[in-house]
C-alpha cells in the first residue's frame, strides 16, 4: 500500500511541478507572443483538471476513479473571420500548441466574413503583480489571478472518500438499508490569454462535493437523501451528514405513507430543491443571450431591466467578493472581469448576463460577466432557521419536498416546468410531520413559484449545482436552508407504480 | 503502441492486478461546424489523445487516466488505478466477478464511404451554406444547422488476452428554426439526421439530396405551426413518429433497463428501476405487439461500435418479446452479480453493453441500439386512418421522468389531431403523460418497416462523472391508446 501511494505522491508531484499555475501563464505568455510574431489576431486558454472520485452503490464501492485533463482552447479570428479548436497538450510541448495554432489558422482563410462580428476585446489585466504560489493553502487574491486551494483536496488519499460509506454502513448496521453516493475531489485551474495584452490571468481552486442516499429496503425501497460542497476538506462533515440521514430515517419509518389529491398546496423546499428551481430560472430568466434570442421566459417586448418579475422577498446577487459564495472568481473563463452583479433585488430584475461573445456581436451588445463561473446567492430572510423550527412553523397542511428530480421546462416561454420530489416528501400539519408522501409531480411555472414566496430561511447553506458533464468546473449555490411557497401546482404521484 | 500496452499489462498483473485493461485513444479528433441565418456560426477542431487503465484488486475496481503517452506515465497511471482497487476493495460486499468472454484479436471499423475529414473546409462550407439558405424564410428568427464529425482510432488491450482496434467515425447533423407564433412565443420545428441503418455513416449523407425535402419540410410545419391552436387537455389515442417514439423508449424502455440501474447503482444521481430481478421472463412490460432489442449489430449507428470496452463482442439482445420482459443492458460484471443476488441464472452472457464516454471515463451499462420491431398494422396512413380520436405527435421539446422510470411527462414540438380516421389540423405545445408499464400496455397499432427509422441520440447523459453516449433507436410510428394529453 506504502508503495503505491508513493507511486502516486510520485506522480501528483511530478504534474504540479511540471505545471504549476505560474509555468501555466509563462506558456500561455510564449504562445501569446509566437501569435503575435506571427501576426495571428487570437485568444489561448487553458484548463486543467485533478479529479478524483468515488462511487458507491448496494452499500459497496462501485468505483475509485482518479483524472487528469489539460486542455488548450484557441481561438483566431482575422476582421470578420474566426475558427476555434481545442487540444490536449502537456505544459513542455509549446511546439505541439504552436503548430495546432497554425494548422487552425490555415482554416481561417475558409471561414466566410460574419458581417455582425466585432472585433476581439483585450481581456482584464491586473494591476499588480500577477504571481500566486499555487502550491500554498492559503487563500490569495493578488491582483485579478486567484488561487483558493486546499492541498488537502487537491493529494487526496481516495481512503478518505472510502472511510464516509464505510461510516455510514456501520451506523445503519442494524437496518436493513442500502447505501448509495459519490464523493468527489479535486482541483481546477485556468488561464487566459489574447493577442491585445501581455499578460495571462488564471483561476485556481479545490472543492469536494458529495451526495449520499440510503434505501430503505423494508420499506418499499423508499429513498433518502444528504448532500454537501465546500471549497477546503475540513468543511467536510461527515458526522453531520450521516447524523441528518438519521433523523430522516426516523421521520420515514415512524410516519405512515400517505397519499394527496392533486391540487395547490403550500410547499417548504428544502435548499437543494430550491436551488434547483434558482437554478433553472436563472437559465430561462438571467441570461442576456436567451433574452436576445426569445428562448427564455422574458419577452423583450413585456420584460426589460429594471422590471418587477417576482415576489420582493427575492433577491439574487453574484458577487466574485462576497465571501458567502463558494466558488467566487475574479475573472471569467472569457477574459472580463468580473464586478459585484445584482441579478434581482426584491423581485426587480438587475441585471443579465452577457457572456459569449458570439451572441454579443450578433445583438451588438457587452459582454458584461462570465455565467458559467458565476457564483448565485439567493439571501436568506426571516423564516425559520432550523429544520424542528421550521416544522413547527406549519400549522396548515403544507408539503415538504426536500429535491427535485428531473426537472425540465415544458413550456420555456412561459416558464413552466414539471418534475418530480424524491428523497422524502413529508406533509407537515400543526407543527408536526403527520406523514410521508409518494413522489409528487410539479407541473407549475416559476413566475407563479417565485412570486407566491410567503417566507425564505434565515439559514443559509451551500448546494452543488455542478453538472460533471466536460471538465472539472465547482459550482454552487448559496441558497436558504427552506423557502416556503405558496400555491404550488401538484399534478400526481408515483403511487401507481409504487 | 500496442506493444506498449502489452507491456503495462503484464507488469499490472506482476503488481497484484488479477484483470487490467487498458484503452487508448490514439486519435480523437472532432470537428464542428454550425450555421445561423446563413453565416458560419461556429467552426471548431478539436483534438485529444490519451488512455484509460482498469484493474480489478481484491475483488474490485480501480481506474485512472492520463494525457501523458509515454510508457513511463502508463505506468504511474497503472499504479494509481491498482491504489484505488485496493483503497476500494475496503469496502465491498461482493467481489467483482467477470463473466466468460471470446478472447478476440479483432478489429472494427464503421462503415463509411466518404471519411468527413477528407472532404476538405470549404467544401462542407459551402454545402451547408446551401442547405441553410433553402431553411431561411422571412418569418423565422433563426435558422440554422450543425454537423459534428467524429474519428477514433481506440485500441484495446486486456488481461484476457483481447487485442482490439476500433476505427469509429460518427456524423452528428440537425437543422433548426425559430419563430415566434400568435401569442407572441418561441416555436421550433428541429430534425435530427436519421441513419440509414443499412447504409454507411460518411459525407455521403450530407450532400444527399434528401436534405433539401428536410428542410423543405421543417420550413412548412414551423410556418403551419406559428397559428396552430394549443393542444387540448383530453384523454385520447396518441401516435408517436419515430422522433418521439426513440425519446419514449429511450426514457422508459432504455434507461429502466440498464442492469446496473435495475440493481441500484445509479440511485443516488439518475434513480433506479421500477423492474425487479424477479420481472425477467415474468412481468408483462408491454401489450403483445411490443418487441425491443438491444442490437449492437445494427451495420450503420453510433450505437454500434463492434465490440464493447470490456472487450465483449456487439450482440442482438432481445429485451422485450411479445411485450414480456426477457433480458437487460448488461456488461460482464453486472450479469455475475445480478444472477447471484436473485440465486438463480437470468443472465447467460454479457449483452456487450459496458460501455465508456472517453479514455478519461469507467465503462458502465450503456445503450447501444435499443430497438422496437417494427409491426404489422400497415403504414402511417392506416393508424391514422383507423384512429377515431387521437393525436399525431412528434419531435421532443421537454422531457421529465420519475426517478425510477415508472412515470413521465413529455411535451413534443409538434402535434396534428386526428378525427374520424383524418388529419384535422395542427396544434401547438402538445405533451402528454403518464405510468410506464400500463403506456407500454397500451400499445395497440405498430407500424410496418415503412414508418421505422434510426434514430441517432448523441447527448445521452449518465453515471458519475457524468458520460455522455452516442447510441440510436430503431423504431416504428406507434399507437397507444387513452393517453392524457395537453395537461
Amino acid at each position: 500500500m506504502q508503495t503505491q501511494d508513493k507511486a502516486q505522491d510520485k506522480v501528483i508531484r511530478s504534474a504540479a511541478k511540471k505545471s504549476t499555475m505560474q509555468s501555466v501563464k509563462m506558456q500561455l505568455e510564449q504562445i501569446n507572443q509566437f501569435m503575435q510574431a506571427q501576426g495571428i489576431t487570437g485568444s489561448v486558454a487553458y484548463e486543467q483538471e485533478t479529479s478524483h472520485m468515488v462511487r458507491c452503490g448496494r452499500s459497496q464501492i462501485s468505483l475509485n476513479v482518479s483524472e487528469q485533463g489539460e486542455k488548450y482552447f484557441i481561438e483566431l479570428q482575422q476582421g470578420k473571420q474566426k475558427v476555434a479548436g481545442s487540444t490536449t497538450a502537456q505544459i513542455d510541448e509549446l511546439d505541439k500548441l504552436k503548430t495546432f495554432v497554425l494548422s487552425l489558422n490555415e482554416k481561417l482563410v475558409f471561414m466566410p466574413e460574419v458581417a455582425h462580428r466585432r472585433p476581439m476585446m483585450p481581456i482584464a489585466q491586473a494591476t499588480l503583480d500577477n504571481h500566486v504560489d499555487s502550491t500554498t493553502d492559503k487563500t490569495l487574491t493578488n491582483g485579478l489571478d486567484k488561487c483558493k486551494v486546499d492541498p488537502a483536496l487537491a493529494n487526496l488519499d481516495s481512503k478518505r472518500l472510502v472511510d464516509l460509506f464505510k461510516q455510514c454502513a456501520e451506523y445503519f448496521k442494524n437496518e436493513n438499508v442500502e447505501i448509495s453516493g459519490a464523493f468527489s475531489a479535486g482541483i481546477q485551474r485556468y488561464a487566459v490569454i489574447n493577442t491585445l495584452v501581455e499578460k495571462a490571468l488564471s483561476y485556481e481552486g479545490s472543492d469536494y462535493n458529495v451526495e449520499m442516499v440510503l434505501q430503505l429496503l423494508d420499506h418499499d425501497k423508499k429513498e433518502l437523501r444528504v448532500s454537501d460542497v465546500g471549497h477546503a476538506l475540513n468543511q467536510f462533515d461527515s458526522e453531520k451528514l450521516i447524523k441528518h440521514l438519521a433523523k430522516m430515517y426516523q421521520i420515514k419509518t415512524q410516519t405512515p405513507r400517505q397519499e394527496i389529491t392533486p391540487g395547490e398546496y403550500d410547499v417548504i423546499f428544502y435548499a437543494d430543491a430550491f436551488a434547483d428551481l434558482t437554478n433553472y430560472m436563472g437559465y430561462l430568466t438571467l441570461y442576456g443571450e436567451s433574452y436576445e434570442y426569445g428562448m427564455g421566459m422574458l419577452q423583450k417586448d413585456k420584460h426589460k431591466v429594471g422590471n418587477k418579475l417576482f415576489s420582493d422577498k427575492l433577491s439574487i446577487v453574484d458577487d466574485p467578493e462576497d465571501t458567502d459564495i463558494l466558488f467566487n472568481r475574479p475573472v471569467g473563463r472569457n477574459g472580463i472581469k468580473r464586478p459585484h452583479f445584482p441579478l434581482i433585488s426584491e423581485g426587480v430584475l438587475n441585471n443579465l448576463f452577457y457572456s459569449e461573445k458570439e451572441d454579443c456581436d450578433r445583438f451588438n451588445v457587452a459582454l458584461n460577466n462570465d455565467a458559467n463561473v458565476a457564483g448565485m446567492k439567493v439571501q436568506t430572510g426571516t423564516g425559520p432557521a432550523t429544520f424542528d423550527e421550521m416544522v413547527k412553523s406549519c400549522v396548515k397542511p403544507t408539503l415538504f419536498i426536500p429535491y427535485i428530480h428531473y426537472m425540465n421546462f415544458t413550456n420555456a416561454a412561459k416558464g413552466e416546468f414539471t418534475g418530480t420530489s424524491r428523497f422524502g416528501t413529508f406533509l407537515i400539519e400543526q407543527g408536526a410531520i403527520k406523514a410521508h408522501l409518494y413522489n409528487q409531480r410539479i407541473n407549475d411555472s416559476y413566475h407563479n413559484t417565485f412570486n407566491n414566496i410567503e417566507w425564505l430561511s434565515s439559514t443559509l447553506t451551500h448546494i452543488n449545482t455542478s453538472n460533471t458533464y466536460g471538465m472539472r468546473n465547482a459550482a454552487s449555490i448559496a441558497c436558504p436552508l427552506f423557502v416556503k411557497v405558496n400555491k404550488v401546482k401538484i399534478t400526481g404521484s408515483n403511487k401507481q407504480n409504487g | 503502441m500496442l506493444d506498449k500496452a502489452k507491456k503495462l499489462i503484464t507488469y499490472l498483473k506482476t503488481k497484484g492486478a488479477d484483470y487490467a485493461d487498458i484503452r487508448i485513444h490514439e486519435v480523437d479528433e472532432e470537428e464542428r461546424i454550425s450555421t445561423m441565418n446563413g453565416d458560419i456560426e461556429d467552426y471548431q477542431l478539436n483534438s485529444k489523445q490519451g488512455y484509460g487503465i482498469r484493474v480489478l484488486v481484491n475483488g474490485a475496481w480501480g481506474f485512472s487516466s492520463s494525457e501523458i503517452m509515454s510508457f513511463d506515465a502508463m505506468i504511474a497511471t497503472g499504479e494509481i488505478a491498482i491504489e484505488k482497487a485496493q483503497s476500494a476493495s475496503d469496502f465491498i460486499k461482493q467481489s467483482i466477478n467477470l463473466a466468460e468472454k471470446e478472447t478476440l484479436i479483432d478489429s472494427y471499423h464503421s462503415p463509411c464511404e466518404i471519411d468527413p475529414f477528407s472532404v476538405s473546409t470549404a467544401d462542407k462550407i459551402a454545402r451547408l451554406q446551401q442547405l441553410d439558405k433553402q431553411l431561411q424564410h422571412e418569418k423565422f428568427e433563426y435558422s440554422g444547422l450543425y454537423c459534428h464529425f467524429y474519428k477514433r482510432h481506440i485500441l484495446y488491450v486486456d488481461s484476457d488476452g483481447s487485442e482490439i482496434k476500433r476505427q469509429l467515425i460518427e456524423i452528428d447533423a440537425g437543422y433548426f428554426a425559430y419563430a415566434t407564433d400568435k401569442e407572441g412565443h418561441k416555436q421550433r420545428r428541429t430534425f435530427n439526421m436519421p441513419q440509414n441503418a443499412n447504409g454507411t455513416t460518411g459525407w455521403e449523407n450530407i450532400i444527399n439530396d434528401q436534405q433539401f425535402d428536410h428542410t423543405l419540410r421543417i420550413q412548412t410545419e414551423l410556418l403551419a405551426l406559428l397559428d396552430a391552436p394549443v393542444c387540448e387537455k383530453e384523454i385520447c389515442d396518441v401516435i408517436l413518429l419515430p422522433e418521439m417514439m426513440a425519446l419514449q423508449t429511450h426514457e422508459t424502455i432504455g434507461h429502466a433497463l440498464e442492469l446496473d440501474r435495475i440493481l441500484g447503482y445509479e440511485l443516488s444521481y439518475a434513480g433506479g428501476s421500477h423492474v425487479e430481478l424477479e420481472d425477467f421472463g415474468q412481468l408483462q412490460f408491454g401489450s403483445e405487439k411490443l418487441t425491443a432489442r438491444a442490437d449492437g449489430t445494427v451495420q450503420n449507428s453510433p450505437g454500434s461500435i463492434g465490440f464493447d470496452d470490456d472487450g465483449v463482442k456487439a450482440r442482438n439482445v432481445t429485451l422485450i418479446e411479445k411485450g414480456r420482459l426477457q433480458d437487460a443492458i448488461t456488461s460482464r460484471q453486472m450479469i455475475m452479480e445480478a444472477n447471484d443476488k436473485a440465486g438463480k441464472v437470468i443472465f447467460t452472457a454479457s449483452g456487450a453493453t459496458s460501455r465508456s464516454q472517453n479514455y478519461s471515463n469507467l465503462p458502465i451499462e450503456r445503450m447501444n441500439n435499443i430497438n422496437v420491431d417494427a409491426g404489422q398494422d400497415g403504414s402511417l396512413q392506416d393508424i391514422i386512418a383507423a384512429t377515431k380520436n387521437g393525436l399525431l405527435m412528434e419531435s421532443p421539446r421537454s422531457w421529465s421522468i420519475g426517478s425510477n422510470r415508472e412515470n413521465f411527462h413529455f411535451a413534443t414540438e409538434i402535434a396534428w389531431k386526428i378525427k374520424d380516421g383524418k388529419i384535422t389540423n395542427m396544434v401547438r405545445n402538445a405533451t402528454y403523460s403518464g405510468d410506464s408499464l400500463p403506456f407500454w400496455r397500451s400499445l395497440d397499432m405498430v407500424g410496418n418497416q415503412s414508418t421505422w427509422e434510426l434514430q441517432p441520440v448523441f447527448h445521452c447523459g449518465k453515471g458519475q462523472p457524468n458520460q455522455i453516449m452516442r447510441l440510436a433507436h430503431g423504431v416504428p410510428a406507434c399507437r397507444f391508446s387513452n393517453v392524457q394529453v395537453g395537461k
